[in-house]
Order: C-alpha cells, then sequence, then structure tokens
C-alpha cells in the first residue's frame, strides 16, 4: 500500500507541476478600470494588417474632445467618455453565425453587408451618412461614390460606412531597383541573349512607364506581361528573387492577384458585370486552336447567363500570366513561395524587408496595401538594427503592366486625356458599423464615434497611420502626404490613377451569394474528376495544366454545375 | 460462496440479488443510453428529415426546437448514402470509391509493415537480446504521446529541420534542388503521411506480443533447439503460432476500423485538409460531421452521416466477421 | 564455469543474421525517435521564425551574434537576426522567451461562448477532462467487472458476452447520433456530460478485472461476511484494495489516453479546450497576429506548445515506466 500511495503523491506534483506552470503562466492582464466615471463605449476592431494604432488615435482625439461631457442614464451621471477598444482577429464571416459579441461599434472586414442586415445586426444609420456630421458641417454621404451609395441604400436607409481599402497587387523594393538597375533603357532593343543591355541605372534613360509620360516615378517600370516577364528574367540573372509570395497562403493569395489582373485588365465597366450581372459584355471569346477568338457580338449579361463572364478575355490573358510566373521556377523561391506550408505572409513579408537567411533578396512582393502596415514590427526591428524603419525604406506599388502591347499604348492613351488607364480591386469587403439592440444613449454615442471617425480629419489621420486608404472620397494635401512612407504616398498615387472596384452590387443574386460571388471561389474551377477544387496556382505548378484548359474548364465548371446552385 | 443455479436470469438470497441490482444499475443503464440508445437513435436518424422551427434560436447546432418527417431520401435520394456508395456520385466535392481508396491503401500498407516489424521487434524483445529493455521503452514512447504531440513534430521536422539537413551533409548546404516531402505536386505527400503512421504505430503491438510470448514455456524451446531450429525457423515454426491469438485479434480490430481509421490527418493538418490523394473515410467522416453540424447547420445536418454510418455498417459488420472466420479456420493453431 | 559457459553459448546462438539485422533497424529506429525529439525541444528554445531560419537544427547560438561587435560579418539578415535577439533579451531569461509568450499568449478563442482561452485555462480544462473521464470509466467497468464475476447470475453472463460481442463488431459513424442524443439530454458542451458520456464499462479492461476478480480467493470475502460485513464492504473494503494496482495502472492508462485525445473534446466540449485540443488548433493555424512583437504560429513557438503538452505525460511515464510497460499492456493508448 505504502508503494501506492507513494506513487499518487508523486501523480499530485506532477499536477502540482502543471498547475505551478499555469500559475507561472498567470492571468497577467490588469483589471480594465480605466473608465473611472466616464461613459464607456466599446469599439471592436478586426485585429488584421491595418493594426489597432489608427483607432487608439481616434480614441484619444474623442476623449479629449468630450472630457467635460455630463452625460445621465438613469439616476447616474457619467462625465467624458471612454472609448474602450476591443482589437479581435475575428472576421465578420466567423462571427455572423452566432453574433452574440458585445460591442457597440464595429470595424470589420469580410462583412456580408446583406447578410448582417438580414440578420438584424447592423443599425439604422441613415442619420450618420446623409445628416450633416457636426464635426466638420460636412455630410458623410458625399464621400460615398455611386455605386458604393447604390449598395449601402436600401430602401432609403444606411445600415453601414464603407471602411478601409484592401487593394492587392504587387510592391516592389524601389532602393533595390534603383540600385541593381531594374529599369527599361529608352528605346531598348529586345535582346533575349544580352537582357542586360536593355536595363539601364540611369534616371534619365528610362523608358517613359506604363503611364506614358517620362519624368514620372513609374520611368522604366514594365507596361506589359512580357516586359514584366522580361524584367523577371534579368533580375534573376543578377542574383535577386524575382518575385515572392507566402507558401503557406499562396492559393489565396495569389488567387487574389490573379483577380486583380483580371480587373486591370478588364477595366472597370466590365469587371462590375461580374458583381451587378446587369449590361453588355463586350469582350467574351473562346478559345480555338490554342487562340482566344472573339465573340461576333457583345452578350448581354443578366443573372440567368452570368456564367458567360467566365469568358472575359482578362481572365483568360491573367490566366497567362499565372502560368508564366509560376511555371518558371527561377522567377521565385520554390522552397518558399510553393513547396512550404509554413512560410506565412508575415514571414513573407520580413524576407522581402530584410532579405533571407542566405541574404538573398526578394525584389517584388505580392501582397495587398496592408502588408507595410502589418510588418510595423519587423520595421521598428529593422530600424533598431539601424537598417531603416517604415519612413526610411523606400519600397513601391507597382503599376500593373497590361496584357499586351495594344492595351499599354491604349493606357498612354488613356492617361494623355486625362482618364483613368488602371482599375485596382478592393478584396476586403470591410464595413464600419453600429451594433442593434443598444440602449439610446449609447447608440447615440455610437453614432457620433462613427461620424468622428469620419471626418476628413479622422481619414487623413488613418492614412498617415496605416498607409492606406479608407474606401472613401478624400484627399491629402501634400504636406500631409510628406508625413507617410514613400510605400504610402505610393498607394495614393496608384489610387489616384485608378478606377476603383468594390465588390458592391444591388443584384439579387449577388446579395443573395456575396460569399461565393465577391471571393476567390470565382476562380477555382471543378476541372477534376474527383471534383476537388484546384487553384489557378497550384494547378499550373503541378498539374501541368495549360491556361487553356483551365480557362475552358472554369466556364464549363460555371455553365453546368456551379450556377445552378447559385440561382436557386 | 457456493456455484449459483444459472436457470433463471436471477437467483440466489434476495438480499444478493437487490445489492446487486443497486450495483449493476449505472453501469447498465449508462449502457443501455450511451450505446444501445446511441445506436438506436443512429438508426432512428437515418430515416429523418429534421428542420428547425426558428432557425434565429440555434447557436451552432445547439439550441432551437426541431420537427422531422419519415423520408428514405438519406439512403435512397440522388445524394443519399447508396447513390454516394455505389452509384459513383460526387458529394461534398469527394467521390467515395476515392475516401476507401485511401482507407483501403492505408490498411494494407500497414498490415506489410507494422504487423511484421512489430511481431519481429517484440521476437528481440522477448528473447531479451542486447539492449531489450531500453529498446522496449523506447518503442513505447510514441505511443503514450498524444498523436497531435507526434504529428506536430514529424510535420515540422520533415517539411522544415530535414531538407536543412540533406542539404547540409550532402548537398554543400544547398536545398534548392529538395523539395517538402509534403508538396502536393511531389506526389510524395501521401507516402510521408504513411511513413508517419508506420513510425509511430506499432509501439503498443511490440508490448503485447513480448508479453504474449513471455508465456511461452523455455522448454518448447530447448526441445526445438535440439532439432536444429534457430533464428527464422525458430521465429515462424514456434512463435508465430503461440502469438497468433493476439495477431488475429490485432487483425481484426484493424479490420474493423477501416472505415474509421483517420491516418493521423487530422492531428497533422487539423480539420482543413483538402488532398483527395490522401484523404481516407475516416477524416472525411469526422470532419464533414463536426464542420456541418457546427457551421451552422446543426441536427438537420446529422441524419444524412447517420444513414452513411448505417450503410457503411451493414458492409462493413459481415466483412469483419468473414475476416474473423477465416483467420481462425485458415490459421495455425497454437498446439 | 559451466554456467558461464552456457551463458557464452547462449547469446552466441542468438546472434544469428535476423537479429542482427533486427539490432540495426531497431538502433535506427530509435534514432529517429530521439532525433525527432531533440530537434522539437532544440527548436522551442528558439526565438522565433527569424532566428530558426538561421540554422533549422543546430544548438541555438545566441552569443555568436551578441558578442561579435564587428556587425559587417552578420550581413543585413544577421544584423536584423541580432536585434530580434537583443530584443527577447530584454524580457528576461532568453532560452524561456518563447516557452514564457506561448503560455502567456496563446489563446484558443471558442465559437459557442466566444471567449479567449488562454494556456494556463486550457491546463486546467485537461486535468479535469483527463482526470474526471478516467475516473468514471475505470471505476464503471471495475464495478461492473467485480459483480458480474462474484454474482454468477444469467444477467451477468450476458454483460460478459455483450462487451465481447460490441469488441468484435465495427460500428461506424455513430458520431452524429452521440451529437444529437448528447445535446438532447442537456450533455452536450459540458466537461461533466463527457465523465457520464465516458463512464461505460466496454472494453478490453472489462475483461481485465473480470479475470482478476474471478481468479481472487473467495475465503476472504466469505470470513469477512461471516463477521457480518455486507456485499458492498466486501466489495469496498477487500475486492477494491486487492486490485489496486490494476485499477492504479488502467486509471493511468486512462488518464494518458484522455489527456491526449483531442478530438473528443473539439467536437463535445468546444467551450472547455484541452492542450491537446489547443496544441492541435496551433497546428493548423495560420492566424499569426501581425504587428505584435511574438509570432504565435512560428515553428519555434509550436514546438514549445508541443513540449508543453507533452511534458506532463513524459513525467508519468518515466515516474510509472514499470506499471505501464508491466504485464498488464493489452489495449491502445492513442489520443
Amino acid at each position: 500500500m505504502n508503494g501506492i500511495l507513494k506513487k499518487i503523491l508523486v501523480g499530485i506534483c506532477t499536477l502540482t507541476f502543471v498547475f505551478g506552470a499555469v500559475a507561472c503562466g498567470g492571468n497577467g492582464k490588469k483589471a480594465d478600470d480605466e473608465a473611472g466615471d466616464r461613459f464607456t463605449l466599446r469599439v471592436f476592431n478586426y485585429k488584421g494588417g491595418y493594426g489597432t494604432e489608427w483607432l487608439s488615435a481616434a480614441k484619444a482625439r474623442y476623449e479629449e474632445l468630450h472630457k467635460n461631457d455630463k452625460i445621465v442614464v438613469g439616476d447616474k451621471e457619467y462625465t467624458g467618455v471612454y472609448v474602450k477598444l476591443n482589437p479581435v482577429k475575428s472576421t465578420m464571416e466567423s462571427m455572423v453565425d452566432n453574433f452574440s459579441a458585445s460591442d457597440d461599434v464595429y470595424f470589420q472586414e469580410r462583412a456580408n453587408y446583406y447578410t448582417l442586415i438580414r440578420k438584424n445586426i447592423v443599425e439604422d444609420i441613415t442619420d450618420v451618412v446623409t445628416g450633416v456630421n457636426p464635426y466638420e458641417d460636412k455630410k458623410t454621404e458625399e464621400k460615398l461614390t455611386a455605386e458604393q451609395k447604390d449598395y449601402y441604400l436600401i430602401d432609403g436607409k444606411y445600415y453601414g460606412l464603407p471602411h478601409y481599402a484592401g487593394y492587392y497587387g504587387i510592391t516592389y523594393n524601389a532602393e533595390l531597383f534603383d540600385n541593381n538597375g531594374y529599369y527599361f533603357k529608352k528605346d531598348y532593343a529586345y535582346d533575349p541573349v544580352d537582357i542586360e543591355s536593355m536595363f539601364t541605372k540611369d534616371k534619365n534613360d528610362r523608358t517613359a512607364g506604363p503611364d506614358g509620360i517620362s519624368g514620372t516615378d513609374d520611368d522604366g517600370l514594365p507596361t506589359t506581361y512580357d516586359e514584366f516577364f522580361t524584367l523577371c528574367d534579368y533580375i534573376s540573372q543578377t542574383g535577386v528573387y524575382p518575385m515572392h509570395w507566402t507558401g503557406k497562403h499562396r492559393n489565396n493569395y495569389m488567387t487574389w492577384l490573379y483577380n486583380a489582373l483580371v480587373a486591370d485588365a478588364e477595366g472597370l465597366d466590365q469587371m462590375m458585370l461580374n458583381y451587378s450581372f446587369n449590361g453588355e459584355a463586350t469582350d467574351l471569346g473562346t478559345i480555338k486552336d490554342g487562340q482566344f477568338v472573339f465573340d461576333a457580338a457583345p452578350t448581354t449579361i443578366t443573372e440567368e447567363n452570368g456564367y458567360e463572364l467566365a469568358r472575359q478575355v482578362g481572365k483568360y490573358y491573367a490566366l497567362q500570366f499565372m502560368s508564366r510566373l509560376i511555371k518558371n521556377q527561377s522567377y521565385y523561391n520554390v522552397n518558399l513561395a510553393m513547396n512550404n506550408d509554413n512560410h506565412s505572409h508575415t514571414d513573407a513579408q520580413n524576407y522581402f524587408i530584410t532579405g533571407d537567411p542566405q541574404n538573398k533578396d526578394y525584389a517584388m512582393l505580392s501582397e495587398g496595401v496592408w502588408w507595410e502596415s502589418e510588418a510595423t514590427y519587423v520595421f521598428s526591428v529593422s530600424e533598431k538594427a539601424k537598417l531603416g524603419g517604415k519612413k526610411d525604406r523606400r519600397f513601391a506599388w507597382m503599376p500593373f503592366p497590361k496584357p499586351t502591347k495594344e492595351l499599354a499604348d491604349l493606357k498612354a492613351q488613356k492617361i494623355a486625356n486625362g482618364e483613368k488607364g488602371s482599375t485596382l480591386t478592393d478584396v476586403h469587403n470591410s464595413l464600419a458599423f453600429v451594433r442593434t439592440g443598444l440602449d439610446e444613449t449609447t447608440k447615440k454615442i455610437a453614432k457620433d464615434f462613427l461620424m468622428f471617425c469620419n471626418t476628413d480629419e479622422s481619414l487623413v489621420e488613418y492614412t498617415q497611420i496605416t498607409d492606406t486608404t479608407k474606401s472613401l472620397q478624400y484627399t491629402l494635401t501634400e504636406e500631409q502626404k510628406s508625413k507617410m512612407s514613400p510605400f504610402g504616398r505610393s498607394v495614393i498615387t496608384a489610387q489616384e490613377n485608378s478606377d476603383i472596384v468594390y465588390t458592391y452590387s444591388s443584384s439579387k443574386l449577388y446579395q443573395n451569394n456575396q460569399e461565393e460571388l465577391s471571393t476567390v471561389y470565382n476562380y477555382y474551377p471543378s476541372t477534376t474528376s474527383t471534383g476537388v477544387k484546384s487553384h489557378p496556382v497550384d494547378t499550373f505548378y503541378s498539374d501541368g495544366m495549360t491556361p487553356e484548359t483551365y480557362f475552358n474548364g472554369l466556364y464549363v465548371y460555371n455553365r453546368d454545375s456551379r450556377w445552378g446552385a447559385l440561382i436557386k | 460462496m457456493k456455484i449459483k443455479s444459472e436457470k433463471k436470469m436471477f437467483s440466489g438470497k434476495r438480499k444478493d440479488i437487490i445489492y446487486y441490482c443497486i450495483m449493476m444499475a449505472w453501469p447498465v443503464l449508462q449502457f443501455v443510453i450511451f450505446y444501445i440508445g446511441v445506436n438506436f437513435n443512429s438508426f432512428v436518424m437515418s430515416f429523418q428529415k429534421i428542420s428547425y422551427i426558428d432557425i434565429s434560436k440555434v447557436n451552432h447546432g445547439v439550441g432551437g426546437e426541431t420537427t422531422f418527417t419519415w423520408t428514405l431520401e438519406n439512403y435512397f435520394g440522388e445524394y443519399g448514402a447508396f447513390a454516394w456508395i455505389f452509384g459513383g456520385k460526387i458529394r461534398d466535392g469527394v467521390l467515395f470509391r476515392d475516401l476507401i481508396g485511401i482507407s483501403l491503401r492505408s490498411f494494407l500498407i500497414t498490415i506489410c509493415t507494422s504487423v511484421p516489424l512489430g511481431l519481429l521487434f517484440s521476437y528481440y524483445i522477448f528473447k531479451k537480446l542486447p539492449g531489450w529493455s531500453a529498446f522496449r521503452a523506447i518503442l513505447f514512447l510514441p505511443s503514450i504521446l498524444s498523436a497531435v504531440v507526434m504529428a506536430a513534430i514529424y510535420r515540422f521536422f520533415v517539411s522544415e529541420g530535414l531538407n536543412q539537413i540533406i542539404g547540409d551533409v550532402f548537398l554543400g548546404g544547398d536545398t534548392s534542388t529538395l523539395t517538402n516531402l509534403f508538396d502536393p505536386a511531389g506526389k510524395t505527400r501521401y507516402g510521408t503521411i504513411m511513413a508517419f503512421n508506420i513510425w509511430i504505430g506499432f509501439g503498443t503491438s511490440v508490448i503485447m506480443y513480448a508479453n504474449k510470448m513471455s508465456g511461452i514455456s523455455q522448454e518448447i524451446f530447448e526441445s526445438a533447439h535440439l532439432d536444429g531450429a534457430t533464428g527464422i525457423k525458430e521465429f515462424i515454426h514456434i512463435v508465430f503460432p503461440l502469438v497468433y491469438s493476439t495477431l488475429s485479434v490485432f487483425l481484426i480490430t484493424m479490420v474493423a476500423g477501416i472505415c474509421s481509421n483517420q491516418i493521423n490527418l487530422y492531428a497533422m493538418f487539423g480539420g482543413t485538409f483538402t488532398g483527395a490523394d490522401a484523404k481516407p473515410l475516416g477524416y472525411y467522416l469526422y470532419t464533414e460531421v463536426k464542420n456541418s453540424f457546427r457551421g451552422g447547420g446543426g441536427l438537420p445536418q446529422l441524419p444524412y452521416y447517420s444513414a452513411l454510418g448505417i450503410a457503411l455498417t451493414l458492409i462493413a459488420v459481415p466483412f469483419t466477421l468473414l475476416v474473423k472466420w477465416a483467420l481462425e479456420k485458415f490459421g495455425p493453431s497454437e498446439d | 564455469m559451466k554456467k558461464e559457459l552456457n551463458k557464452k553459448q547462449a547469446t552466441k546462438s542468438r546472434l544469428t543474421p535476423l537479429t542482427i539485422v533486427l539490432l540495426v533497424l531497431l538502433i535506427l529506429y530509435c534514432f529517429t525517435i530521439f532525433f525527432s525529439l531533440y530537434w522539437a525541444i532544440i527548436t522551442s528554445f528558439k526565438i522565433d521564425n527569424i532566428v530558426f531560419g538561421v540554422d533549422k537544427y543546430g544548438f541555438p547560438n545566441y552569443n555568436k551574434y551578441l558578442q561579435n561587435s564587428d556587425t559587417g560579418v552578420y550581413g543585413r539578415y544577421g544584423l536584423y537576426v541580432r536585434t530580434v535577439i537583443e530584443n527577447a533579451k530584454e524580457q528576461g531569461f532568453l532560452p524561456f522567451f518563447t516557452f514564457r509568450n506561448v503560455l502567456d499568449k496563446y489563446t484558443v478563442k471558442t465559437i459557442y461562448t466566444q471567449e479567449t482561452v488562454s494556456m494556463p485555462r486550457m491546463y486546467l480544462y485537461s486535468v479535469l477532462y483527463a482526470l474526471g473521464c478516467s475516473l468514471t470509466n475505470t471505476f464503471t467497468t471495475c464495478l461492473a467487472a467485480y459483480h458480474c464475476a462474484k454474482f454468477r447470475y444469467k444477467f451477468s453472463k450476458l454483460i460478459h458476452t455483450v462487451v465481447i460481442v460490441v469488441m468484435i463488431i465495427p460500428i461506424v459513424g455513430t458520431l452524429p447520433s452521440e451529437i444529437s442524443l448528447s445535446v438532447k439530454l442537456g450533455l452536450f458542451n459540458h466537461i461533466w456530460g463527457l465523465w457520464i458520456m465516458r463512464a461505460n464499462f466496454l472494453g478490453l479492461y472489462f475483461l481485465i478485472f473480470y479475470d482478476i476478480f474471478k481468479s481472487l480467493p473467495t475465503a476472504y470475502s466469505e470470513a469477512a461476511k461471516i463477521d457480518g460485513a455486507s456485499n458492498f464492504m466486501v466489495f469496498t473494503r477487500i475486492a477494491l484494495p486487492l486490485v489496486r494496482n490494476t485499477f492504479f495502472t488502467v486509471l493511468l492508462i486512462k488518464f494518458i489516453t484522455y489527456w491526449n485525445d483531442y478530438q473528443t473534446p473539439l467536437v463535445f466540449m468546444e467551450s472547455f479546450p484541452t492542450v491537446a485540443r489547443g496544441l492541435n488548433d496551433l497546428i493548423a493555424s495560420s492566424q499569426n497576429e501581425p504587428g505584435s512583437a511574438f509570432d504565435v504560429t512560428s515553428t519555434p513557438a509550436k514546438m514549445s506548445a508541443v513540449i508543453l503538452t507533452a511534458t506532463p505525460v513524459v513525467i508519468l511515464f518515466l515516474v510509472f515506466q514499470k506499471h505501464l510497460l508491466g504485464n498488464l499492456t493489452m489495449g491502445g493508448i492513442k489520443g
């Protein structure tokens, strides 16, 4: 019996060890007693790449502004407002099924507006949008585009406001480009043998770039897909990896890139058909003998034949781009970008900023505009290591190259005519809203805070902190821009020069299937007999898939399998 | 205690019977609810179509009242269990034959590797050859650590550490020609997963065979040695027949587990593994039930999977009994 | 003298080609086990993916970075690594950096209660789940086995048969039914719900207890009864102490099994994540929080979580090795 007792004692010791660890781990969080006698407003913020710093800044200003306000609820009197921030990494999509959260104001992403209204989660904030904003004597509604109004206005009421802009694309390392001369030489002659002869370091000897105007920031950058891959060839020759992206989330991220390329190739009007299902599709076609042949006549797109949009030429072009990129393994680090389920997007950002353990550099990163903000910690370490912080390092947003020479020329022409030649796509479906079920006082203050966050002052502050923009119309002065990082400024420039695709629509089909139709699911065809969804990235890498087969498969899948289910 | 008559269900002293009934009440009640009840419920549910009266009261499958109607859809509908199993229909994006194919393949690989290796290793331990007791403890170690622990170590070691080591030792530090063994494109993912299953698979069986062998009397060996039987001969003619009963228990358990074996996919990748190249039926069933129930679908999602379970049981039971019968009929006897 | 000679001969006869091959295989096998554990431990002490990326299997050599004042030798990445190490050093004893942060920062977000559960709480849930279930399960098994063994009613025989039959019949896919039943009985998403659901007597351990109780001499109980002890006192005062060793071993095995189990807690007590479930979530997770100084999804952080999950089991294994490896080894212990 003694032996057993001893063992039981040892067992108890083991448990004690465990609880010891528990105690050491400690629930070190202090009780939140900051509110004092102030009225508490609880604000939820999606804890993603854009961070919470911008909200803390707004909170500080708001609390200061209202510190002497008297707020009476029942027999309790508060002095001032305390904004309690709740940053959580859960998207609205994951919260919507069981919406029991208790915050008052929400800044969220992947929020399917119509689902939220259907579920009665979002409060009517028409007065916030259409009323005069007391903080600036201006209506917030004026900052919305026509498409946004069309999307947000339901039976004369607003239930939310757009939040941040999530453009996806390519960022390049401008320092590296300058140092290594990754710019096309003015009037270069194409020479596949001596690639170096086509490039220059000299700032004054570069081509006019995608905008066709010499003397701008984009001089010497690739204008067409062909030029882009020639550039990649050259970069790889100089011992640098041309492109980089996350191996862990490659299918999601690279499909975003694919989607962004489609939008830029299609242009705003044609791209919007994918969400509105209402209008003339002018660039549909089919593959015949390996060639894309345009339809003789335009097709009128309705919700019933929306699958026809799978034949848009931009989708074919972008597939060609992806195929050329993925199939040439000198364009990226296969071990990180492809053969790796652990290389996360933050690791990828890190390598892009610092180089990798072998001290190899990465010239371009496939990422969203939020990446720089997301890499804030990396930049701070980098600054401490005397390698340069966010404001010192020069990274820049790359204007998308166009699929063909004709389209590149057309873009230059448009810009010369004062039109916009590029198209950016917002991928986040972000939303700012007030929750339903609040008492009158809280509701009033919540709405007030939302208005406060949408003043020009707040919007500019947001942009300066995150180096990205909010999906509202506002401009920054040159002086304000100068406080941003070089990357942030390049994003503003890109936005100014582009039409923006917001994945909004008043189409019933779209509203009922926002989850499917606004996301990368649009590009996952079930082409294999097993019905496994394949992605443009993995499939080009592993299956020997051609863009033509994928293009056809996508169409057949949409027409025969997917559309019927969506229409229901 | 005298031997009691077994003519009636209960006989003997009344006091004893009452005591017996009280003490057995809980185990029996538990069995009735959680074995018989569960299986009966499974059977009943498979003929139901369940729906919520007010879906807004449901929180990830919990809460809310349900109603139901009787139906055969779960079995014989267009995408019902039988259509899926026998009709080659795609459901949830997968074909039944792909899943069961992986399950059977995994079973065969285990039979051909883990079982013989386990037997041979236990023979080594039983013979108390050099280092036997250390080997015994080490072989047992992987089976007491959680599958999640071993799977996590294996997955990250293979995809992060291994290539670096191979690169440093054999390729002068260059890892660019090495592919990730878990990479779907390399066609090596399934093999890598099965290697893990073999690696951690035979610990328990080794201990059990070794303990069974230790019951063999030394005299048999001595007389065999006089006949000149050593090594392989000794193993085949003496040891194998004597552990056969334990082995057949293991084999039957393995056969019975074909449909539910997850080949540790969940431990390694969580619930989001999508590759048809390595997904077995057991993993599919667990993840689909869990996800469809909790993903907001709730109770109405369950009847179909119950029907699937019943249909699979109808196939698995005769098959298992057949294997059991065959093992008993054609196996060597212990005498 | 003669004895020694015999011994030598015996060793010689045992070292056949077969056993030499087996020895080599066993050594290789143990090497892989040890090396992967070594790798996991080494990695768990590294700071983050950046430091890990420099050397994916070696001993972390931070002094190399901290001592050399000539920063030019590292290159840009090296300088960055140096700063990361310096930052970590500011937080306290460097080797425990990752462990401390995982214990402090790793959380699981529950679906039903929308709670953020930290690692220390997961330990608590693990202990509650594993201890509770192993106790109810072992006790119920023991209870049923004793009464079936000692009271030879027909019903006892029936129970015995049921246990054997249930072990052979492969019933596939009862998970949906179990979920629906536990929801209806109000056991779903409670730790005590699983204590009840796991309090069954089915399985191999019933047969073991049964055999032991059957072979116990009846003299004690007869004597006790003559002294006026009731049936209940005989069971608790005499029978149970006699099987305490077996009871403890079964309890231990069950405890480890439930500690390692992650799939049951994941479905049936989602709001009370255990350590094993937390680890499984982390392995599949990509939810690193950008902008924070500690990336909980980095490979070193994952390995720290692995070590934290495995340590209690390893301690139990080392302390109770004899119990676990002894004669009572018949069931699998896989989580």
